[in-house]
């Protein structure tokens, strides 16, 4: 059978959820053709909301109280800023506050060099607040995994989605070698590259651990107890900025986990992102990681 | 002609077209949260009460008129809603409880100033604290299951930019929602003229709700509310005068009218004075009764 590719898994998940289940869909300009890298299947529950931020969020969490569990859609994580706050301060406080559930799969997409306000990620943001897990699925077996967890949960998800990932159709389990010089953690679309530049560490003599994180909040940090303490240098490489980032968070609690231990961060940097190659501040390329791995190693070395 | 007067587009002989029991009720329930607070200002003097307190006194005829012909709505309130809570049958002992951050409060003493009923066939679901929210989100609830949802809010929330856009986007999809705005002309203690220029009513209007700008009278309410049900979404634009400030037990200068009182008459001048000296006394010992262990 042929592998389905993650762009295709979620328009799939989405056929079943808004065709077969009732579920519904609302975001700004989801019914283009083609709409959100083709990921929305037609139905007649997909609701184009206006073109308003908050509003159209507050009106998916009334969704969502009204068992509909509803997929809010946001084309570019910027916006999440502003859309934010009734899935922060009713969506994911209304089931300790007052015994109600509004589970809300809210996909936030990103990517990288358009503007300052069209390429970030937030997913460190709602990281922060209580009531809300976080995932970053980039391939399409762990798509299916947060949607069934969501499936079977009733508080809110943020789905940090990256599009560089949606063609992607294997799956990238963990990489642990007998002899690592240092462990590498990453998180989104960091993840292919750190493979990518594996290889290339690979052939000047540098060897990895590669751990993928999916899931965001919660982290289990606890599982990389025995690597750590093998190997005691690690990086957590993140598509969001470092500065108070998932990436820095990480860092503090791996080095807490592992006395002695070193983990380092590579993530945006504490600037603008812009459309000039001079001054793109992107997510972490491949060069990067090879570049921020070297240094580390010697320096311990 | 004055908006914000006690007359405004009132329909003096409403009150004709209910029953005996009806127009009692009405009082019955306007006279149980007039009481209570009044029972609450006595006991906040020393400041028992940590959270802030907003006082319903004075608009209690709205939430009087919604619980005796809409108590069947999928109903989302704001922060100055005890009245609503009393009205709809709410649990007075949860209801202070919620207030003194207990376990045992309808919320479970969480948010001490927002109020939820989820029993009795009541759904009344309380705010989480964003002015305004409740309109968007009954909107969304709305359009999830097509149930008749009434959001209420105060003049204060129509202005908010998320609450705006769900007028419209109920408007557009022509959802089951009655909006009632309880507009005191007060945001805080700011006056509506200084913060916009147009009336709900007339942006309502725009967006294609049928809309009705009205004082307090809770029979006229309750005519408007009959007559919208079936050809929502609409709005009723309130005029109503709290009694109170903003939050806490203070009062500044005396309201421009008291619409219990005036009730209060009209029901004298028909020949009940018995029955309400009957209520105000029975819900007086109620009070008694319920304040002594706080007092």
């Amino acid at each position: 059978m042929e592998k389905l590719s993650l762009r295709d898994t979620i328009k799939q998940i989405l056929d079943v959820h808004l065709n077969q289940n009732n579920g519904i869909l609302l975001g700004e300009c989801v019914s283009d053709p083609g709409g959100v890298a083709g990921t929305i299947p037609e139905s007649k529950n997909v609701v184009d909301l206006p073109m308003t931020e908050i509003g159209g969020a507050d009106i998916a969490v009334g969704c969502a109280l009204a068992g509909r569990r509803p997929v809010f859609v946001v084309r570019f994580q910027d916006f999440m800023l502003m859309n934010g706050s009734p899935f922060i301060y009713f969506a994911a406080v209304v089931k300790e506050m007052h015994g109600l559930t509004a589970p809300v799969f809210i996909r936030a997409l990103a990517n990288d060099h358009f503007d300052a306000t069209h390429s970030n990620v937030l997913h460190s943001l709602f990281m922060h607040f209580s009531g809300i897990k976080v995932a970053a699925p980039c391939t399409p077996d762990e798509y299916q995994e947060v949607w069934k967890s969501f499936l079977n949960d009733d508080v809110p998800y943020y789905v940090s989605e990256f599009r560089d990932t949606f063609n992607n159709v294997d799956e990238m389990p963990d990489f642990i070698t007998p002899d690592a010089d240092i462990n590498i953690w990453g998180i989104s679309v960091c993840r292919q590259r750190i493979f990518e530049a594996k290889k290339i560490l690979e052939q000047d003599g540098i060897k990895a651990n590669i751990f993928n994180i999916l899931w965001l909040k919660p982290f289990n940090v606890e599982k990389y107890a025995p690597y750590l303490q093998k190997v005691p240098l690690g990086l957590v490489v993140d598509s969001g900025r470092e500065i108070c980032g998932a990436a820095e968070a990480y860092a503090y609690r791996l080095i807490k986990l592992s006395k002695g231990a070193y983990v380092d961060v590579l993530g945006v940097q504490d600037k603008i992102k812009t459309t000039n190659p001079n001054c793109y501040n992107e997510v972490p390329t491949v060069e990067m990681i090879v570049a921020k791995v070297k240094e580390l190693v010697k320096q311990l070395q | 002609m004055n908006k914000h007067s006690e007359n405004f587009n009132v329909d003096n002989a409403a009150i004709n077209e209910f029953s005996d029991d009806v127009k009692l009720n009405i009082f019955r329930k306007m006279a149980k949260s007039r009481i209570f607070e009044d029972y609450l200002a006595k006991i906040n003097k020393d400041n028992k009460i940590k959270v802030k307190v907003h006082m319903s006194s004075g608009q209690e005829a709205v939430a009087a008129a919604i619980s005796e012909v809409a108590s069947d709505y999928q109903i989302f309130t704001q922060h100055r809603t005890m009245d609503t809570f009393l009205s709809l049958g709410g649990d007075v002992k949860k209801l202070v409880d919620e207030m003194l951050c207990l376990d045992s409060g309808c919320c479970g003493g969480k948010i001490g100033g927002a109020f939820q009923i989820h029993e009795n066939g009541i759904d009344m679901y309380a705010h989480t604290g964003l002015i305004g929210e409740n309109v968007s989100v009954g909107v969304g609830m709305a359009l999830g299951n097509r149930k008749k949802t009434l959001c209420l809010f105060g003049d204060g929330a129509a202005e908010e930019d998320y609450a705006l856009e769900a007028f419209g986007f109920a408007a557009t999809h022509k959802l089951p929602v009655l909006f009632v705005c309880t507009d005191n002309e007060l945001s805080v203690l700011s006056p509506k003229e200084k913060r916009r220029s147009w009336e709900l009513a007339d942006v309502c209007n725009g967006f294609g709700i049928q809309s009705v700008d009205c004082s307090d009278d809770p029979f006229t309410i309750m005519k408007l509310i009959e007559k919208f049900e079936d050809n929502l979404p609409a709005l009723i634009n309130v005029r109503v005068c709290r009694n109170y400030w903003h939050a806490g037990i203070g009062i500044d200068s005396p309201p421009a009218w008291d619409r219990y009182l005036i009730l209060k008459e009209k029901l004298t001048a028909l020949g009940y004075e018995n029955e309400i000296a009957n209520i105000e006394k029975v819900i007086a010992n109620q009070m008694e009764e319920l304040w002594k262990s706080y007092l």
